[in-house]
């Protein structure tokens, strides 16, 4: 089904679902968000700049009976260029996602409920405006399902627990890295490198404003094998295929203060585990590859076990402050430090200092207006400060030490 | 209020409607002149309105001013008409069809016997409305949007620029438009209104947001990948 057949059919999905809705008792309750924010941000590095980022979201909660639920959702987010959380990535970087999802509720009963839930996302990314869109080198698509069961045990204390799968698809990935040590590769060994399929439990418990929650992420990756500095039993210098896993916890806790003020605290925490390792051969002559020279020993490399393993904590505290039946102010300040375990900064072209790990601090501080001149719309003027420090000193186009000022203006529309 | 709330506005729209400087100007200029298809097709879509019909109303006539028919003279009618009235559980249905041309075009070809132009500038589709509450609804469409302009100079009127001479001026841009969106009823004579459009074709992404009031409606496009990022415009509409 092409994408101009996919979206007429949801339309004509939708137009038919109210004619039939007409004749029976169903209620329905639409969901719709517009976000724009057009900013200036100006970085310590490199040119100034007028970043947009828009979120439209579209939703849909249909009650066909007193026990069943049907949510749909779509979202269409467009990230543009600028002061990026995404680390290691150029700030001219720009992503477009599809986000879709449809949901059935079930409730047993006051004390239990069930949930499935149908995930579908497509991200598109470019690096400049003279990249099309669908060529990206990270563009990837994913579909999977969600289960999950929930009981109440008081108005005010409810656990979920959840179960979710997912197939995550790049199309246009390669790996650089490894033609660079292995020579140009071809056929199977180029493609989906970077497939993979997540399998997720976990849980969230929640009481009165408080929710904790606590996940474990395996992803299994279809093609792409383990490299090591020495041959396997397979004969050649790759092993098995790569695993990687995630735990993570989180907490967060709203608080009112007297009538005005509300904090929202937040702290999460993730171990990620990988048994992939990091293989580069530095000479730049195309004779120097494991595809002309088969002992390792006789070329010039780095090699790092484990080398994609991190802990990272994000520590946010956000406080809004009510000034008048329209205004709102708000301040934020969020720490993000991520170390990887094993692995080296990098402090030159092929240099790396082993006597440290790879270390990164982002900060992030927020503050502004908020005015709400109906109830459908919010105006917010803000203002950003966002700095990361590392000690990975040798950065080529991705910047890891920087600091920036941003400048702008959200426009949000919301029934 | 509502003056210094326009005058704001356009101060706004004005400081940030620069090409955006993400990429260099070098390399967005570089784009324009390779391929002006897209600046002319955003330009296009200042000209379409595809927001619902009032409740209240069978339909609406509308025509863009700034920037299309005034300084452009981008001539252009809109006309939209409800087809399925909100009742219950039925949305509005309004059919939508746009019509646009380059008056300055037709006079060149009048005046000037080496200028041969054409020039095709429409779009029409469907837009799906339905109230949310008593002042608010959400809508969403499907539309078809084209443009295509062709000059042909005589070799003696052919235009020179960096050493090359040019004869030929081509744009020729269609896309299919999914959209969604939320109308407000902020008085009687005023509607604010937001919305997002993804093109199927070329994944383009817009938006508006703009104030209907009782005879115009003020508001800015955006188009995050395109020459002008925020366009701002200023149209004319008429309720029946």
């Amino acid at each position: 089904m092409n994408r101009y057949t996919r979206y007429f059919s949801l339309l004509f999905s939708i137009s038919l679902f109210f004619v039939a809705a007409a004749h029976a008792k169903v209620s329905v309750a639409p969901y719709y968000s517009f976000n724009f924010t057009g900013a200036a941000a100006i970085p310590n590095k490199g040119e100034m700049m007028f970043p947009i980022n828009m979120v439209n979201d579209l939703g849909l909660i249909v009650k066909p009976s007193e026990k069943n639920s049907l949510m749909g959702f779509y979202e269409l987010k467009y990230t543009g260029p600028g002061l990026h959380r995404w680390e290691g990535k150029p700030f001219t970087d720009r992503a477009m996602d599809h986000i879709l999802f449809l949901r059935h509720q079930y409730d047993f009963n006051e004390t239990y409920q069930m949930k499935t839930q149908f995930n579908y996302t497509k991200e598109y990314t470019r690096t400049g405006a003279n990249e099309k869109w669908g060529t990206g080198l990270y563009d990837y698509g994913s579909y999977g399902l969600k289960l999950a069961g929930v009981r109440k045990f008081t108005p005010k204390l409810s656990t979920e627990g959840f179960f979710q799968y997912g197939h995550y698809n790049f199309p246009n990935y390669t790996d650089i890295t490894e033609a660079a040590t292995f020579g140009d590769v071809t056929g199977d060994n180029s493609v989906g490198l970077q497939d993979h399929t997540l399998l997720q439990p976990g849980i969230i418990i929640r009481f009165k404003d408080t929710k904790v929650n606590a996940s474990y992420t395996n992803m299994a990756y279809s093609r792409q094998k383990v490299i090591y500095d020495t041959v396997q039993s397979s004969g050649s210098y790759y092993g098995g295929l790569q695993k990687d896993s995630i735990i993570s916890f989180g907490i967060e806790h709203t608080q009112k203060i007297f009538s005005f003020l509300v904090i929202a605290p937040s702290l999460n925490y993730k171990i990620k585990d990988s048994n992939q390792n990091y293989l580069k051969i530095n000479s730049t002559d195309a004779t120097q590859t494991l595809a002309s020279v088969t002992d390792l020993n006789q070329l010039d490399f780095n090699y790092f076990a484990d080398y994609y393993d991190y802990n990272e904590y994000v520590i946010a505290l956000p406080i809004s402050v009510l000034l008048a039946s329209h205004w709102e102010m708000f301040y934020s300040i969020e720490y993000d430090i991520k170390t990887y375990t094993k692995r080296p900064p990098k402090i030159g072209e092929t240099l790396y200092d082993t006597n440290q790990k790879h270390k990164t601090d982002l900060t992030i501080m927020s503050a502004g207006f908020t005015f709400k001149p109906n109830p459908i719309t919010r105006t917010t003027v803000f203002y950003t400060y966002q700095s990361q420090t590392s000690n990975l000193t040798y950065e080529g186009n991705q910047p890891y030490n920087y600091n920036g000022h941003v400048f702008g203006i959200n426009l949000s529309y919301t029934y | 209020m509502n003056k210094f709330r326009l005058f704001f506005f356009l101060i706004l729209a004005l400081s940030i409607a620069a090409p955006g400087r993400c990429d260099t100007l070098e390399s967005k200029l570089i784009d324009l002149i390779q391929d002006p298809s897209d600046f002319f097709f955003n330009i296009h879509a200042n000209n379409e309105d595809f927001s619902p019909v009032p409740t209240d109303r069978n339909g609406t006539i509308r025509s863009n001013f700034l920037p299309t028919t005034l300084p452009l003279t981008w001539a252009n009618i809109t006309v939209k008409a409800k087809v399925l009235k909100d009742a219950g559980n039925i949305p509005q249905v309004d059919l939508v069809g746009m019509y646009g041309d380059l008056l300055a075009l037709r006079a060149a070809e009048s005046a000037l016997d080496d200028v041969k132009p054409t020039f095709n500038d429409y779009s029409f589709g469907a837009t799906i409305s339905k109230n949310a509450n008593e002042n608010t609804r959400i809508f969403g469409g499907v539309r078809f949007s084209t443009i295509k302009m062709s000059v042909q100079l005589s070799s003696s009127s052919a235009v020179s620029f960096a050493g090359r001479s040019y004869n030929t001026f081509n744009i020729d841009m269609a896309e299919t438009f999914f959209f969604t969106g939320i109308t407000y009823k902020a008085s009687e004579n005023k509607y604010i209104i937001a919305q997002a459009a993804y093109g199927f074709k070329f994944k383009k992404i817009m938006s508006r947001i703009m104030v209907a009031k009782r005879r115009f409606e003020y508001g800015f496009d955006i188009f995050p990948e395109g020459f002008l990022v925020i366009q701002p415009f200023i149209g004319w509409h008429w309720y029946f």
